[in-house]
């Protein structure tokens, strides 16, 4: 049959989408074949309103007679793309459909129905919509400070510890330079580093296999950070994202540390009695001051076998051999306590309280604390 | 900034300072409150930004308008007190109000 003289009920019956034509009162005057696979493939009974399979929610105000009629006067209508209605499918399930209504010039008028199955489309949509809600709320609650900048280095995403970081109010950074949240003499060599950074084949630069670098707060203090960044290649150009994190607090706690480490070994190196920390090796880790007094001057001790450093003499032998069995049990854990003969490098002879005490960390000698005191000064 | 108490079905609080100006499904959104979808970006197209003024801030904002009540038609268990949040625009009068979600936006 030539294609002028197929009637129009013939053309639509085999049109690919689901298609129904509806009176004013929405009787379903006819069924496409992918309309009635859709709904209710044995069949739909002429004059079956269409509300059967369009049905009103008991939950919402929602009519969908009136709202198709509506869409057939404004088929452009905004809200099309966005909401759909509810069908009930011939699969038992109800799916969500969009539809597009067209109005016949009948009288009274009649109603052509496009119905889409969205469900997938839905479903893809949930999902992307978890998943960015899940990485906001990640975002949201990183103590790090994280930021994006897009290529001109405008900040085009602050997270809310930026925001603290830096002393700005929450969302007031996005749409500003990055240059706010450096010190002016840093400016311009970042700049260049970022575009250097752009250029270069590696997509990531991780935090520690970088130098410290500094921000500035908003009130101009500045700040010491560490910093992780990566480049990301958009629909819109390049954006880099970069994870900051605050050093502050370590810093204080380093400073702390060396301070009491100082205290400690100020303590060490000035106590009258003399002093020597072994390691489990048997070689000297360090040596106090009244200790090194013990030995001929300039002699390093540092990395020596403890046992033969040369304030040991008398019967040089008989000594050392006494020492290493005295070093030995007290590595396998037994403090030991002795009178040691020594002679001073200048030639007098001296008896020392000479004493070894383990020291143990998880059950294991880790290193052994020698200490001695002249026992002819007691006289 | 005002602070908006957004509150989910289950009771769930969500502070969230929100700029004079924005309206309250964006800052939602931003927020990743769950419970405000805004599937048309706030064109009052969708009904999925669905919640429910309490009197006190129902007394701050503007009746709703043909549009938003045409598209309230498409939200569930909609009452009186029902309104499109991408239609309420945030001001430091609302500071500390609460905006109650429904269970569902779809």
């Amino acid at each position: 049959m030539p294609f002028e003289t197929q009637s129009a009920r013939d053309l639509l019956r085999s049109f690919p989408e689901p298609a129904l034509v509806i009176d004013h009162q929405g009787g379903i005057l006819f069924a496409n074949v992918a309309g009635e696979r859709l709904l209710q493939p044995q069949g739909i009974e002429p004059g079956t309103s269409i509300t059967a399979f369009l049905p009103e929610d008991e939950r919402s105000r929602l009519r969908p007679l009136d709202w198709l009629k509506r869409w057939a006067e404004s088929p452009d209508a905004p809200e099309l793309r966005h909401v759909h209605l509810y069908c009930a499918a011939a699969s038992g399930s109800t799916i969500p459909v969009r539809v597009r209504v067209g109005r016949l010039n009948l009288d009274p008028p009649c109603y052509m129905v496009m119905l889409q199955d969205v469900s997938e489309e839905q479903a893809r949509q949930h999902e992307t919509r978890q998943a960015q809600r899940l990485a906001s709320r990640q975002l949201a609650i990183s103590a790090d400070a994280i930021l994006n900048v897009d290529e001109r280095l405008k900040i085009t995403y602050a997270n809310a510890a930026t925001h603290t970081l830096f002393g700005y109010p929450a969302g007031s950074l996005v749409g500003k330079p990055l240059a706010l949240l450096l010190p002016e003499r840093f400016r311009a060599d970042h700049d260049k580093y970022v575009h250097a950074f752009a250029a270069e084949t590696s997509p990531a630069r991780l935090m520690g296999e970088r130098a410290e670098i500094t921000g500035r707060h908003a009130d101009g203090t500045e700040l010491p950070l560490e910093a992780s960044i990566a480049k990301i290649t958009t629909d819109r150009g390049q954006v880099f994202t970069a994870h900051l994190r605050d050093l502050r607090e370590r810093k204080a706690q380093e400073a702390n540390l060396r301070r009491a480490l100082s205290s400690l070994s100020t303590i060490f190196e000035h106590a009258l009695q003399a002093m020597a920390l072994i390691n489990p090796d048997g070689t000297v880790e360090q040596m106090n001051a009244a200790a090194r007094q013990l030995l001929p001057s300039g002699f390093n001790p540092q990395g020596q076998a403890f046992v033969a450093l040369p304030f040991w003499s008398d019967d040089a032998q008989a000594t050392r051999t006494n020492l290493t069995e005295a070093l030995d049990s007290s590595m396998q854990g037994t403090p030991v306590r002795q009178a040691v003969g020594i002679t001073m490098p200048e030639g007098t002879h001296r008896t020392l309280d000479f004493s070894l005490t383990p020291v143990l960390a998880d059950g294991a000698v880790v290193a052994v604390v020698a200490e001695a005191r002249d026992l002819l000064e007691d006289v | 900034m005002p602070t908006i108490i957004y509150v989910e079905h289950n009771g769930t609080e969500h502070a969230v300072s929100v700029a004079p100006g924005q309206n309250l499904m964006q800052a939602a959104v931003e927020h990743a409150i769950p419970g405000i979808e805004g599937d048309c970006g706030g064109l009052c197209a969708c009904g999925t930004c669905h919640v429910y003024l309490p009197d006190d801030l129902a007394a701050l904002v503007d009746a709703p308008d043909e549009l938003e009540q045409g598209m309230l038609e498409f939200a569930f268990d909609v009452n009186d007190t029902s309104r499109l949040s991408c239609q309420l625009i945030a001001d430091d009068a609302m500071d500390g109000k609460r905006v109650l979600m429904p269970k569902r936006q779809y």
